[in-house]
């Protein structure tokens, strides 16, 4: 697989998988899909595919390709997807497209998206620090489903996490609700629900450890050693996971 | 009364500096990210017997033993003696000393079955040369090892996969511990492409737990790659010395073509070995192997050294003994506690965990609570003895470990 087809499903599902949060979480997402009731099919042409489902100010996310989407943003390649992502390209309306409005307002939420996955320090109005919370939940499930579709389709990847330990995951910052994951086999994957007793706890000491971390201030194990993130459990784990990690803030950044 | 926790802050602060000049800060097995942060030392200063200090001047009774390498105890008079002569000569020449063939002939006459012996620094040095040696002795290319064995941090032994290409290990092969037919399946596959076989003597991988070789396991892999034209090379570099003076391969009954050492050879000196039996010999000489700092004499004059304290004074028994002695220390304070140990491995390098979890979180506690007041425990790794230990440092431990496994008790209850 090309690194942009990896990239692309990187983008749609472990990115764009973050607009229900955003659409919870941000005050001017949240307005701007409260009357809508429809669905967006994002799809790449004979490749992946993502569905959001927004109801009322609630949007859930499928990766999945759906029929009859209430419009239907189709890329012809892998390459016109990520740029597309990466604010260089524009998606092509295949269905729906007399849904002007729906189309005039996404750039705004996919804005707001973009906004949160790379915030990293607070913004002046964010007195509470919530903004920069969401963000780091955001960035922290995005950064898991992209370990999960990374080791899906790269051996290396693969290999990694089937040697180590299988187990359950909590990502965890102060005033964060956790990031829960499952690493089972080859695979990994977000949980809906926390496991009670994780068998693997990464606690960052604060919002701003974990954006550091994945801003790349912060080395892992330096992190671990200062005490700026506090790993229990399965170490092993913990370290298949980084490696892939790394790999996948490498493809991004290439 | 049981002393205060130790503090760090000394450790704290030259870490702090590390990770600015340093990757990681800590590289390798002795990151601070493998043990407990908070409650183990990152640096330390000096060391005697077998106890060492840290930069803050906590005091330890060390069980890990510098990851083995400390079989005699730190600062070993013998040994020191030794090597301090062989410096106060000079090293770094343009040539090997007379200790070279000395530690060739010394090794040669203990260690049953081989012939010639060859010299590095560090155990992967000679891992990656023995599978070399085997290479260009059957004229193939693959490299059996078992599932979760540590055979070095060269390309197609390093556990993950960072700056590592997929050729690397194209031609690496696991098998299952203890599993025979898992090992006759991949001769099965590679019927004629497999160089060598590479086992430890019992099973001893981090995070988990140890294993000892069931019955003909060993054996029966020794006859399997004898009889399809493949060699058998015994990376003894952890039990290296704690198992059999004569190697390990003689405790538990197999015959190995190539034996690697490093570690306890020297009490801590940095040297490495490659035993080899006649038949590979031819092989082992054209395979070129080097380095400059290979053939110091002090480590050296060390190895020779350690090796008759090694035998004169017992040594083997000695940490088997003591090993016993903690071994059963730690189930009855454990089951003072409610806890239930699992304890595996020989008794002079123990793996211990907590029986009812395999994630390791009791033993962060127990082992962080035990090493921030004195016994230096770890969490992930098996521990060693050493033959400076003492009755009393046992003793002395093992209270510390029943205020460790209140701990335990308290956090989690009862097993």
């Amino acid at each position: 697989m090309t690194p942009d087809a990896i990239r692309a499903r990187i983008f749609l599902h472990g990115v764009l998988a973050q607009i229900p949060a955003l659409c919870a979480g941000d005050a001017e997402s949240h307005a701007l899909v409260r009357g809508w009731r429809t669905s967006i099919q994002f799809a790449q042409a004979g490749g992946p595919a993502a569905l959001l489902r927004f109801r009322d100010g609630a949007v859930s996310f499928e990766p999945v390709r759906r029929t009859a989407p209430g419009l239907s943003l189709w890329f012809p390649t892998d390459r016109a997807l990520v740029r597309s992502f990466t604010g260089s390209g524009v998606p092509i309306p295949l269905f729906g497209v007399w849904r002007v409005g729906l189309l005039r307002a996404l750039p705004t939420l996919t804005s707001r998206l973009s906004h949160y996955l790379s915030l990293s320090e607070p913004e002046p109005g964010d007195r509470s620090g919530e903004a920069l919370t969401l963000a780091l939940r955001m960035r922290l499930d995005a950064l898991v489903r992209a370990v999960a579709v990374l080791a899906s389709v790269d051996s290396r990847a693969r290999r990694t996490l089937q040697e180590a330990p299988d187990g359950t995951i909590a990502l965890r910052a102060p005033g964060m609700a956790d990031v829960a994951a499952r690493k089972r086999g080859d695979r990994l994957a977000i949980e809906p629900e926390p496991d009670a007793a994780p068998n693997l706890t990464l606690g960052f000491a604060s919002v701003s450890c974990g954006h550091d971390l994945l801003a790349g201030r912060l080395e892992p194990a330096a992190a671990i050693g200062l005490g700026s993130i506090e790993l229990r459990g399965q170490t092993l784990l913990a370290d298949a996971v980084f490696q892939v990690v790394g790999d996948v803030q490498m493809l991004l950044a290439g | 009364m049981m002393a205060a926790p130790f503090r760090f802050t000394r450790s704290r602060e030259l870490l702090t500096r590390a990770v600015e000049v340093i990757p990681r800060g800590i590289y390798g097995t002795k990151s601070p990210a493998l043990v407990v942060p908070g409650s183990f030392p990152y640096y330390a200063e000096s060391g005697a017997g077998c106890r060492f200090r840290d930069v803050d001047s906590n005091e330890y009774i060390d069980f890990l033993c510098g990851f083995g390498g400390n079989l005699l105890g730190y600062r070993d008079r013998a040994v020191d003696d030794a090597a301090a002569a062989a410096m106060r000569r000079g090293f770094g020449f343009n040539t090997p000393c007379p200790e070279m063939v000395e530690l060739a002939e010394e090794l040669t006459a203990r260690i049953a079955g081989m012939d010639w012996a060859l010299f590095g620094v560090n155990g992967s040095d000679m891992t990656t040369y023995a599978l070399q040696t085997a290479r260009a002795h059957t004229g193939r290319r693959k490299v059996l090892a078992a599932h979760g064995a540590y055979h070095g941090a060269h390309p197609w032994a390093v556990p993950g996969h960072a700056g590592l290409l997929e050729e690397d290990l194209a031609h690496v092969h696991r098998f299952r511990w203890n599993d025979l037919d898992s090992v006759a399946g991949l001769f099965h596959r590679y019927p004629d492409d497999i160089a060598a076989v590479m086992v430890t003597p019992y099973h001893h991988p981090a995070f988990a737990d140890s294993e000892l070789p069931a019955a003909g396991f060993l054996d029966g892999l020794c006859a399997l790659a004898h009889d399809r034209g493949a060699l058998v090379i015994s990376d003894d570099i952890r039990v290296g010395f704690r198992a059999d003076l004569r190697g390990s391969h003689v405790r538990f009954g197999y015959q190995p073509d190539l034996c690697c050492y490093s570690k306890a050879i020297a009490n801590g000196y940095p040297i490495a070995a490659c035993l080899g039996r006649d038949g590979v010999k031819g092989a082992a000489s054209r395979v070129f192997c080097t380095g400059t700092f290979w053939m110091h004499a002090y480590p050296m004059a060390a190895a020779l050294a350690c090796l008759r304290r090694i035998e004169e004074d017992g040594v083997i028994e000695r940490v088997t003994a003591l090993g016993e002695r903690l071994i059963a220390g730690l189930h009855a304070a454990a089951a003072r506690h409610g806890q239930r140990l699992a304890v595996t491995g020989l008794p002079a390098m123990p793996f211990v965990r907590f029986a009812n979890e395999t994630d390791f979180h009791r033993s962060q506690l127990f082992c962080a609570e035990a090493t921030r007041r004195g016994a230096y425990f770890h969490p992930h790794h098996n521990w060693f003895l050493s033959a400076a230990h003492t009755g009393a440092d046992i003793d002395e431990s093992l209270q510390i470990a029943d205020r460790a496994m209140r701990a335990v008790a308290e956090r989690f209850g009862a097993a």
